[in-house]
């Protein structure tokens, strides 16, 4: 696929990579897996109306095959709870950016009111997601249930 | 010294110095009965909780720039330090906190239940606290890791966050040097 609409539907699935264990707890997302990089408000995440194998083998391209698996949810949920959700294909096709709209200072913590915006966020999206581990993470293409979500 | 902002509805949350913490007019001190009854009769349950909590601590020592794989940063010997010493003092008070790192560098320990929940974000010499009560306004608190690392200061928050996310187990440490300010609405600690 290589044409796909800038504008991103409320109905469409977003996929974050998850590489790290640290971002599971008992094979649930914590929410410091939507926490932006220091000093930057926004996450990288991928479109799945790109497929489901284009987002394993992007997963496997840009982390390794070691990653710990795909979380999805509707890009309308990423909006209801205050984050908005914009395509990034200026860096590649398929990349898009959720946006809280507030930062983490380097090595600090925000102060109390934005540590609690940021965590309240994340763990509101963090709930919102179906996680899904990849059964064969060393095989090209996802084998796994499917990504998308059934909008209603 | 840092500074606990107490919600405009004080019935809410009220702190009676020496020794209470009061929730929705509902004491929640007694602390010393509780903590004696449950270490009498479970006297490893602290030490276990520190050690689960240390352990949890140890791995996050382990991680290196970029430990996330989106440019997070690694969290610094500052860093693991503060909240070494944030856990040990309030640990004695409090069940072990579910420890997280953040791609920033920092780490959160958070406590959750279905009464309410506390996280508290430590950095390089800083900290962020809220604690809330389900269906209520949080309680924030922030200042110097230093300034909460003595156990005394550290079980004001150790009480708020039993007061907040375990009532059912009433406990409170003794809490000293509250100061209200005029509009009754802060608290200097």
């Amino acid at each position: 696929m290589t044409e796909i609409p800038v504008e991103i539907d409320d109905g469409e699935t977003i996929v974050r990579v998850v590489k790290t264990p640290h971002h599971l707890n008992k094979g649930k997302l914590r929410p410091s897996a939507f926490r932006p990089p220091a000093g930057e408000s926004c996450i990288s995440v991928m479109r799945q109306i790109m497929t489901d194998d284009f987002c394993k083998n992007k997963a496997v391209e840009l982390f390794g095959a070691a990653y710990a698996g795909l979380a999805v949810i509707l890009a309308g949920r990423i909006r209801s709870h205050g984050s908005s959700v914009v395509d990034a294909r200026d860096e590649w096709l398929g990349h898009a950016h959720v946006d809280h709209g507030f930062k983490s200072p380097p090595n600090e913590p925000s102060d109390a009111d934005e540590f609690q915006r940021m965590t309240e966020r994340c763990k509101a999206l963090a709930n919102a997601c179906i996680f899904h581990v990849d059964p064969s993470p060393a095989v090209s293409g996802w084998a796994g249930s499917q990504l998308g979500i059934a909008s209603t | 010294m840092f500074f606990l902002d107490v919600p405009p509805t004080v019935s809410d949350v009220r702190l009676n110095p020496p020794g209470e913490v009061w929730l929705a007019a509902e004491p929640v001190a007694d602390f010393q009965s509780w903590w004696h009854a449950h270490t009498q009769n479970d006297v490893n349950r602290f030490q276990l909780d520190l050690a689960f909590a240390e352990k949890s601590l140890d791995e996050l020592g382990d991680l290196t720039a970029d430990w996330d794989g989106y440019g997070a940063l690694a969290i610094a010997q500052a860093t693991l330090d503060n909240t070494r010493a944030v856990i040990r003092n309030i640990i004695p008070n409090v069940p072990s906190p579910e420890v997280t790192p953040n791609p920033n560098g920092t780490v959160t320990l958070s406590w959750e239940s279905a009464f309410g929940e506390a996280h508290i974000e430590i950095g390089n010499t800083r900290f962020s606290f809220f604690a809330k009560q389900t269906g209520s306004r949080a309680i924030p608190a922030q200042g110097k890791v230093s300034d909460i690392v003595p156990t005394d200061k550290a079980s004001v928050l150790a009480g708020i966050i039993r007061a907040v996310v375990y009532p059912d187990i009433h406990a409170a440490q003794t809490i000293t040097m509250i100061v209200y300010a005029a509009n009754g609405k802060s608290a200097r600690l």
